[in-house]
């Protein structure tokens, strides 16, 4: 049956296009009484879809696929309304909330009772100690004195860039890491924009505040007094920063914002090509596991976010003509909410065209297992022994809407669910650990030198592990071990055998390591910035399904629908998965490449909390030219890179820059429109093994220091008298590998005891393929026989 | 100074032992035997006063067993515990760092011989009981309780006399399953402190005492007692007795118990004389321990020798959570059987219904050798002269092989990987919250050093034994089986907790 035949049906369908889906359902839910079709049950279905009544619109299309069962469209629909229900996508998580101008400007809250006092300074070194220290000192003055001018003279005469591309890939590795030296200087001393005004506090602080007890040993809740003298510098609440110059943001509106439009960008440069039964096909990245994928979005909870969008405040994005969505979805425009405005922005009276606000700590801190704020963190601790609230059988505890309950719960899923459970049970595991050290020690203390540490542990993690996991490039390798341990400690040590902070600390940041030694923030205060969240936009990471299964072989085995695992589905499917089954599936299944024409299907239809449709592919592009990052050309220029001449000097790939010309258009200007996150993706001349390429590389060179460098709490304050020797120990021992098997030693005859990094394939085989491993071909510690997996290694006792 | 010299020549001692070990060759049964009269272990050494266990005394060692220089070198060792003694008293306790702690007592020079032991997974933070209970050697504890939750009950312990300031030992741990997991989640400690539940502040020192009393059980129960004293040297006693050198169970068996005899006697001395090893490492005194001897031997059941019949009696397989070192046992066992059952059809064959049982049943030798084994063993080989069949006897002589090869490397040899990391799963529990003392540490890493002295392979090839050329083949298919285990094995990731073919021994002879 045609619907528009039927006056009726007519009158409904535009009701749905006028998004006034009650009349809609009154009107369908009579029609379908009076004459019961397949149609009037899959209108009915999508009007229940469009008002976020999910189960009602998965009984509606079952029916309407009963009676007609051979309707692609609606069996997609079908898939999605069920997720959509099993998820309680409805919900919104967390509650609405919205930023308060006085609540942003507002002094640090710390409580009398947030922070335990400073315990009195360990005895100082002995003469031995003392001696460690000068010489350390003095070496790392003398280097620090050289290494300056040998990277600023070899960067100078040699360059690091050719016509449009870097070059230091091209070069042995010890110029490569000095030119890499070198570009980050540049990025440090000509990329580290602020969005405040000239001479005012982060967060418009009055002067001369003074530090409350405890600030100087422990992170606060909401990541305020880490800068002493700079209160909110780096804390929740307070805005993003720039890596541009003023000059070059440009928040984009009007016809500007949506040209070329964002949803054809999606549709032509982002979609999935279909396999044989039109199912979407992901080109994998070999060379990594879905734990990676998830890790990245982890660690972005603990440091970005814009909080809530408007709902009723939207940027309208017309539909093209020949989009799918149109007859799917029955409407012609995709609505995307604003960006939250920065309430403290005093509009025309400062530099900056547009500020926004970072609702979580920008700090390294663990803010995503902790909270941003103190009534978080207290609701989440359990006020005994220091240790997180988990359940009894140890999974997250929920919340009342059936969500796992943690720091931040934004865009959740069962990825989310299975790292911050790790690291909940990573921080009560050494919260044990100290209790037993110091037994005297109250609660308040265990949780928050543990804190300390957990926020160090997934630092270390993220820096030595999951960087060269998705860069593996030995130089890169080398250079962020460089960064943490220091180059004289990689060299010298293996292993576990390296310290963080070297019995004879080189006092230079690039032989010592960055953290343990001063901090230095290059004349800025710190923040996140708005170029930092651009580049972090990775969706393409993300499969279409979840592969779930038992690590022993038994239980259930399921391929779940993404969509499924969203919110409450989460802790649906961790009653169904133990964790180690989850930690077991994602290290055997692979993230997709970032690359064009590799974006997740399921997140170009994505349902979100007030909007049943919404593609994220769309909005990806939307919120850098609202918020006002540089389209690519420009991006490049402001970091000191090359810009393109034409699509061609992007890539190899005919099809792609044919593709690119249609959208934005072929004349040689045109390649200024080229839009940040395509220009990335479409980047086929990448540093040798690196899964992403150079232009999101500079900001990551930038920022991978310093996350660490401006941190006072893995700088000055990496100490004995702050983390306890026990806790530096701990941070020396710790990789991802340990921290899984320490929680779920079940998982030690699986794949993940065959390989060194766990964010690897978990290939149990006893040769181990460069392609899929090929860290491997650069590990020191892996001269003989690098192939052959470290499970197989030493078969037998002894 | 004085520590340092002690510590230094107790561990050039041990290296020295390991050194110049070398494997035992297994000739064939010697034509002329003497018969053994086992007397109570108070007689046959009189240092050590337990009447109920029997054993070879020394005089009857027989001849091509005896070793003059490692009797020689054990009664040296004995000698010097009094003279010089591995202990000191008042040292400060080990490091609280595992790893530091380990490097400080095992040393480079014990290094040069044997790798050091590899942590488990479940002790990377405070130690996992669930998985314990599933995974490697504390596995054999977990039985089910009648309300259907799980139980490591070793309550007994706390009935002898520990050392002073020490926690008594004896702890009953309760699991419950976990169906997500597929895994056992420890919910109830009770100790003689009572009783902890996860988050009671008491939960981390009554998992060290449960683990304690784990740990010490295995070490002196288990494995010294039951596969030392009771099994091997029963089994040893019989066949030497009962089964003539040309008889095939004598050649079947020759390889599995030779050596047996003259072994005891040594380590037995060394260990659990006034002042050895047992009783300076453990927290029982020697009266305690004596009495645990006296008192465990009647606890002594030949079942523990068979995964499959074990596992069923303690209700463990197929119950909703994964049994790993309980599969991997298994595994192990099957070759043996099936050998056992290829072995015996040569010389028992099935020439009609009830042929191959009649036949065992007209050996007066095996019917012989039954009798002795069941007089020996406190509640005997659950097969016996009247019911003897082919089925039971083959089950019977593989769970004999299990004993000196399984069940004697699971709770000897492989504890290496678990026993020393004392700061998760301490030998003692002091009161007074310290760790062990250095010289407590010391000798325990000593000691489990010498566990691991070089012995004859499983795999290596017996077929010298057969009397002819099928039981040959049958020796040398049970070589490939286990070769071909041990491939399907290593194909997979290897784990602390798996037991593989490769590394067990034949017996259990120092």
């Amino acid at each position: 049956m045609n619907p528009s035949d039927d006056q009726s049906m007519a009158q409904a369908m535009q009701a749905l296009e006028q998004r006034d889906f009650a009349r809609a359902i009154d009107l369908l839910q009579s029609e379908l009484a009076r004459q019961p079709g397949a149609a009037a049950h899959a209108t009915l279905a999508l009007a229940f879809f469009q008002s976020e009544q999910y189960a009602l619109a998965s009984q509606h299309y079952a029916s309407a696929l009963q009676l007609e069962p051979q309707r692609p469209q609606w069996e997609a629909m079908l898939a999605l309304a069920s997720a959509n229900a099993t998820a309680s996508i409805h919900v919104h998580v967390p509650e609405l909330r919205y930023f308060d101008r006085d609540t942003l400007l507002a002094r640090p809250a710390v409580g009398q009772r947030d922070l335990p006092g400073p315990l009195p300074a360990r005895p100082g070194p002995g003469l031995l100690g003392q001696w460690r220290i000068a010489l350390g000192d003095g070496l790392g003055e003398a280097i620090t004195a050289v290494m300056h001018v040998v990277t600023t003279t070899f960067g100078r005469l040699a360059g690091y860039r050719d016509a449009v591309w870097t070059n230091w890939y091209h070069r042995p590795q010890a110029l490569g890491i000095l030119t890499l030296a070198y570009m980050r200087d540049r990025l440090n001393a000509d990329n580290l924009g602020t969005s405040y005004p000239q001479g005012a506090l982060v967060g418009f602080q009055p002067q001369g505040q003074v530090p409350p007890p405890g600030v100087t040993h422990f992170r606060t809740a909401d990541g305020s007094w880490n800068n002493l003298a700079d209160p909110k510098e780096g804390a929740a609440g307070t805005r993003f920063l720039r890596n541009v110059e003023h000059t070059a943001i440009r928040p984009e509106t009007g016809t500007q914002l949506l040209t070329p439009n964002p949803r054809e960008i999606s549709l032509k440069l982002f979609s999935r090509g279909n396999g044989p039964t039109g199912a979407a096909v992901m080109h994998e990245v070999p060379f990594l596991n879905m734990i990676a994928g998830a890790w990245i979005q982890f660690m972005n909870g603990d440091w970005i976010n814009h909080g809530e969008i408007h709902y009723k405040d939207a940027i309208e994005v017309p539909l093209p003509d020949d989009d799918p969505a149109r007859t799917r979805y029955w409407q012609t425009k995709m609505f995307i909410g604003k960006t939250q405005a920065d309430p403290t922005h005093m509009s025309g009276r400062e530099v900056a065209a547009r500020t926004s606000i970072n609702e979580v700590t920008h700090w390294w801190d663990g803010s995503q297992i902790y909270g941003s704020d103190q009534a978080t963190q207290n609701r989440l601790r359990s006020m005994v022994g220091g240790r997180l609230t988990l359940q009894e059988d140890g999974r997250l505890p929920l919340d009342g809407k059936g969500v796992e309950d943690t720091g931040f719960t934004r865009n959740w899923w069962v990825g989310l669910s299975m790292l911050h459970t790790l690291f909940v049970r990573e921080h009560n595991a050494i919260c044990d650990h100290l209790a037993q050290a110091y037994p005297d020690w109250d609660d308040n203390r265990l949780f928050n030198v543990a804190r300390l540490i957990n926020a160090a542990v997934m630092a270390k993690i993220h820096t030595v592990e999951w960087t060269p996991a998705i860069l593996p490039n030995p130089s890169l390798a080398f250079g962020v071990n460089m960064n943490w341990y220091g180059a004289f400690t990689n060299m010298l040590r293996k292993g576990k055998a390296r310290k963080t902070v070297a019995d004879i600390n080189v006092r230079n940041p690039e032989m010592g390591g960055v953290v343990g030694n001063p901090v230095d923030k290059h004349g800025r205060g710190f923040g996140l910035t708005e170029e930092f969240v651009e580049i972090y936009r990775l969706h393409s990471l993300l499969p279409e399904t979840l592969a779930l299964r038992s690590f022993s072989g038994g239980g259930a085995h399921e391929t779940v629908p993404f969509h499924a695992t969203r919110q409450s589905g989460s802790s649906k499917i961790t009653g169904r998965f133990s964790i180690a089954d989850l930690f077991f599936s994602f290290g055997n299944q692979h993230p997709g490449a970032l690359v064009l024409n590799n974006y997740p299907r399921f997140m170009q239809e994505l349902s979100i909390p007030g909007n049943p449709f919404f593609d994220m592919g769309t909005v990806d592009i939307v919120r850098a030219r609202e918020r006002g990052v540089p389209r690519y050309n420009e991006f490049r220029r402001q970091l000191g890179l090359n810009p393109i001449r034409m699509f061609e000097d992007l890539t190899d790939s005919a099809e792609h820059v044919a593709k690119l010309k249609e959208v934005y258009g072929s004349d040689p200007a045109d390649v200024e429109k080229l839009d940040l996150l395509v220009g990335t993706l479409a980047e086929g001349r990448r540093p040798t093994g690196f899964g992403f390429g150079e232009t999101m590389f500079s900001i990551f060179l930038l920022n991978a220091t310093r996350r660490l460098q401006a941190d006072r709490f893995f700088t000055d304050c990496y100490n004995e008298d702050v983390y306890t020797p026990e806790g530096l120990h701990w941070i020396d021992l710790v990789d991802l590998k340990t921290v899984i098997l320490r929680h779920y030693p079940e998982l030690a005859a699986t794949g993940l005891t065959n390989i060194r990094n766990a964010f690897e394939p978990w290939d149990a085989d006893e040769t181990l393929s460069p392609e899929r491993h090929p860290l491997r071909g650069c590990d020191p510690e892996l001269k003989i026989d690098p192939w052959r997996g470290e499970a197989h290694r030493n078969p037998g006792r002894g | 100074m004085i520590w340092f010299i002690r510590k230094w020549f107790w561990n050039f001692l041990g290296w020295v032992k390991i050194t110049l070990n070398k494997p035992l060759d297994i000739p064939l049964p010697p034509e002329t035997r003497r018969s053994i009269v086992p007397v109570p272990l108070g007689s046959a050494i009189p240092a050590i006063p337990i009447k109920g266990i029997l054993v070879c005394p020394p005089d009857q060692i027989p001849p091509d067993e005896r070793s003059r220089s490692k009797t020689l070198v054990y009664k040296l060792q004995v000698w010097l515990y009094d003279a010089f003694s591995p202990m000191q008293a008042g040292l400060p306790p080990v490091d609280a760092d595992g790893e530091r702690a380990l490097k400080n007592a095992f040393t480079w020079l014990h290094r040069t011989r044997f790798n050091p032991p590899e942590m488990p997974a479940e002790y990377l933070g405070s130690p996992d009981l669930g998985s314990l209970a599933v995974r490697g050697p504390y596995a054999c504890y977990t039985e089910r309780c009648e309300d259907g939750s799980y139980q490591w009950d070793l309550m007994q312990l706390a009935r002898y006399a520990h050392h002073e300031g020490l926690h008594k030992l004896g702890a009953k741990v309760l699991f419950r399953i976990d169906p997500t997991r597929r895994a056992l989640q420890a919910y109830r400690i009770d100790t003689t402190l009572g009783c902890a539940e996860p988050g009671d502040a008491g939960w981390e020192r009554a998992k060290k005492i449960a683990l304690a009393s784990a740990t010490t059980h295995l070490s002196l129960v288990r494995h010294f007692n039951g596969v030392h004293l009771i099994g091997g040297a029963y089994l040893a006693i019989a066949t030497r007795n009962q089964l003539p050198p040309t008889h095939p169970l004598c050649r079947l068996l020759w390889p599995y118990m030779f050596g047996t005899l003259q072994s005891n006697d040594i380590v037995t001395r060394g260990q659990m004389v006034r002042g050895g090893e047992f009783e300076t490492i453990f927290s029982f005194t020697f009266e305690g321990m004596c009495q645990l001897y006296e008192d465990s031997r009647h606890d002594y059941r030949v079942i523990v020798n068979d995964p499959h019949d074990d596992a069923r009696a303690r209700q463990v397989l197929a119950q909703g959570f994964d049994t790993p070192t309980e599969d991997n046992l298994r595994a192990l066992f099957e070759p043996m059987h099936a050998f056992a059952r290829n072995y015996l059809q040569i010389y028992y064959p099935e020439s009609g219904p009830g042929g191959a049982t009649r036949a065992i049943r007209n050996d007066a030798s095996v019917l012989a050798w039954l009798d002795e084994l069941n007089a020996l063993l406190p509640h005997g080989v659950d097969v016996s002269r009247a019911d003897v069949t082919f089925d039971n006897l083959a089950r019977l002589l593989a769970r004999w092989i299990y004993l000196v090869t399984v069940q004697h490397e699971i709770l000897g040899s492989f504890v290496w990987n678990y026993q020393l990391w004392t700061q998760r799963q301490p030998v003692r529990v002091y009161q007074n919250g310290q760790r062990e003392p250095l010289d407590v540490y010391q000798r325990l890493v000593n000691a489990n050093y010498n566990l691991n002295v070089t012995r004859r392979a499983l795999m290596h090839d017996f077929s010298y034994m057969a009397l002819d050329a099928p039981a040959k083949a049958a020796m040398e298919k049970f070589t490939r089986d286990l070769t071909a285990l041990q491939a399907r094995m290593e194909a997979e990731p290897r784990a602390v907790w798996k037991m593989y073919p490769k590394t067990l021994k034949v017996n259990i002879n120092a």
